[in-house]
């Protein structure tokens, strides 16, 4: 076996190197040269440091010493049906299950008018769809994790609703890195497209199945057409093992509406970077966001929203709760463009630190080129109420309860916003038995 | 029997010493008020006995049905029976009433070795309690206080009361801001709740309310003392003389 270096750049570039030289002939293809220009911007800049603005808070140097084998074209795994049956969601039954960064058909299941099939499929069979959305919003430049899924993801999930497509039922997206034979780092590549008229709604979760760290790096590109609803929902509820980088881009077309609801309970490290870029009038943008951190979690959140375009609206709430010595981070930028006049854009960010060892960054920016808006933004942290644990107390309630039941009252205006039912109930259930109720 | 004994009391907060050696026994089937001036210490008294943290005793004890309380915990002297009507009750976004209550009947339940009351039963309990204070249906979903008028907001704390049956009910200025149907229909409501079992000590700032809650014994706190007690009566002194009678009256007693 050969060696790949002790530091987390030389185990990438090597095992890149290991690829390459079985490539032969096909070194020369498209694909290859994008694969090419991702890992040498990824040379180029090596992993963030606390330097770099939008990593300012979370370092991640930890990855130099995680000791993996980067082999980018194993599918071998061991997860099964059962596994699975674990994972599911009582009530959605259209799910599509990907392993170590590949899409599994024999453990997904479904039955939508949406076209689902693996992205690795969509390359060769939907060139169109391809040559109009892959790797056309993801931002390979400014986040290095996206330049190396570009770089070293072959497969993942494609999703597409035809132009007046109404699909009711949610597709959920079971993302499983399967660490049981040793740690791995893993990257799987989303495409949804959503045309025009069309009504969807999409919920992921992501999940690490064995006693090493398994990390994760999913980049997920989004075309959100005219006048179009997407309902995008992630649950992250992983294990002590699950890192998790996501990229998510969409782009939405005029009098669309994208509702990006992320919600974190577990997980040793979560980065989320979620943006979006407007191309058109009256577009709706919503994006709500839950936390709990406990014991040493970290979880990032980084969103962006792009007003390009005039007449647009977008609206963010994200809360945290932060127990232990969990570090939480917001980090909420708007862009309002020149062109983008008679904008509203609310951001809201706020958080409970639970303990004195817990902490939180919240950060919002606010960056307007155009003169006639209206934004404004607010962050806020502070600690339990102790006016209401008193009132309850002096009810009979123990403090424990009172605390669980503060608490979940503070995540369930983010928990509301979702609107499938079986997911927004077993979302809710979750919350709860974290809070030992 | 004596269901609260409060012996030579002293409580602190910060180095602010409010509560100076207070004395106060209350037997089942009482009503009592306590009536003085902002600041004597009336609602120190109140969260003292219900248990708030905020305060530190530093003299004195706090006797329940014999039992010293001094130092239980908020949750469980409620637990044992005490009641505290808040002066401002505590506004709570995203718990219902129903929920609030639900946990609350059934933390003192099962502090007492009962089952759970059954969904049926608990429902039943909501509706028999709320008519008791004109509380309509609407008001079980939605969040604790939150958005509540004034006098809601002690018609709340009335209606929480009715629910938890407690021995010893401490209402810390219900009166205070209620405009004459609100005082009225409270009254109603710690009138019928009134029995041989139960006490209330009501603190307040007005005569008023002692219209109609007619109280066994009147007690007149000054500077962090009980200065006199007496029958209803004296409540109508105090209305007439002003607060400065009783303090003047203490002093004169204090130097004889």
């Amino acid at each position: 076996m050969p060696i790949q270096g002790n530091n987390f750049k030389e185990r990438i570039l090597s095992g890149f190197d290991i690829y390459e030289n079985h490539l032969n002939g096909h070194k020369d293809s498209t694909q290859h040269k994008v694969r090419v220009d991702a890992i040498k911007h990824f040379e180029a800049k090596g992993l963030p440091t606390l330097k770099n603005e939008l990593w300012k808070y979370t370092n991640v140097g930890f990855l130099n010493g995680l000791d993996f084998r980067l082999d980018i074209t194993d599918t071998n795994h061991s997860i099964t049906a059962e596994d699975i049956q674990k994972l599911k969601v009582d009530g959605i039954d259209n799910y599509v299950v990907i392993v170590n960064g590949f899409y599994s058909k024999e453990l997904s299941s479904f039955d939508t008018s949406l076209e689902v099939k693996s992205l690795k499929s969509a390359l060769s069979e939907n060139k169109e769809d391809i040559d109009a959305h892959f790797n056309k919003y993801l931002k390979n430049d400014a986040n290095v994790f996206s330049s190396l899924n570009t770089a070293l993801s072959f497969d993942g999930v494609f999703i597409k609703a035809k132009k007046g497509l109404v699909e009711e039922n949610p597709l959920h997206i079971i993302n499983i890195v399967d660490s049981r034979s040793g740690t791995q780092f893993k990257q799987a590549r989303n495409l949804i497209i959503a045309e025009d008229n069309s009504d969807l709604k999409i919920y992921e979760t992501n999940h690490t199945i064995g006693d090493n760290i398994g990390i994760s790096n999913i980049s997920t590109e989004i075309f959100v057409g005219h006048n179009t609803q997407l309902e995008h929902i992630k649950f992250q509820n992983d294990t002590d093992n699950g890192i998790y980088f996501a990229q998510s881009e969409a782009k939405q077309e005029r009098d669309s509406n994208y509702t990006s609801n992320t919600i974190t309970l577990n997980g040793k490290f979560v980065r989320n970077d979620l943006g979006t870029t407007h191309n058109g009038e009256n577009i709706e943008t919503h994006y709500y966001g839950y936390y709990y951190g406990s014991g040493r979690n970290l979880i990032d959140n980084h969103t962006m929203v792009d007003h390009a375009t005039p007449h647009c609206e977008s609206n963010e709430l994200y809360k945290g709760v932060l127990g232990d010595s969990s570090i939480g981070t917001f980090n909420g930028k708007i862009l309002v463009r020149p062109d983008a006049q008679k904008t509203n854009a609310y951001q809201s960010s706020k958080n409970v630190l639970l303990t004195d060892t817990a902490k939180v960054n919240a950060k919002p920016e606010l960056e307007i080129y155009a003169d006639d808006v209206k934004c404004s933004h607010g962050s806020s942290t502070g600690s339990i109420d102790k006016d209401a644990l008193f009132y309850l107390q002096s009810r009979g309630i123990l403090p424990e309860t009172a605390k669980a039941l503060l608490l979940l009252a503070y995540s369930q205006e983010i928990i509301d916003k979702i609107s499938v039912e079986p997911i927004r109930d077993y979302i809710a259930r979750q919350v709860e038995l974290k809070f030992g109720m | 029997m004596s269901l609260l004994k409060v012996e030579n009391l002293q409580a602190k907060i910060e180095d602010n010493q409010i509560l100076k050696g207070l004395n106060l026994e209350v037997n089942a089937g009482e009503v009592h008020a306590i009536m003085g001036p902002n600041g004597s210490g009336k609602s120190t008294l109140a969260s003292v006995i219900a248990g708030r943290e905020d305060y530190e005793i530093n003299g004195g004890r706090i006797l329940f049905e014999g039992e010293d309380i001094t130092d239980l915990e908020v949750h469980e002297r409620a637990q044992k029976g005490i009641f505290l009507a808040f002066q401002y009750p505590v506004e709570i976004p995203g718990v219902s009433n129903a929920n609030f209550m639900k946990s609350s009947v059934n933390a003192i339940r099962k502090a007492r070795g009962e089952e759970p009351l059954s969904p049926k039963d608990f429902l039943a309990r909501m509706r028999e309690k709320s008519a008791l204070v004109e509380i309509d249906k609407s008001f079980m979903s939605r969040a604790v206080n939150e958005g509540f008028s004034g006098g809601e907001k002690k018609r709340n704390e009335i209606f929480q009361l009715a629910m938890l049956e407690p021995k010893l009910a401490l209402l810390d200025e219900t009166d205070s801001g209620l405009d004459i149907d609100a005082l009225k229909i409270v009254s109603h409501g710690v009138n019928a709740l009134r029995n041989e079992n139960n006490a209330f000590v009501l603190i307040t700032h007005y005569q008023r309310l002692l219209n109609y809650i007619v109280p066994d014994f009147v007690h007149v706190l000054a500077d962090g003392k009980i200065v006199k007690s007496g029958g209803k009566e004296l409540a109508l002194e105090l209305e007439e003389k002003g607060y400065d009678w009783v303090k003047d009256h203490a002093v004169e007693e204090q130097t004889a």
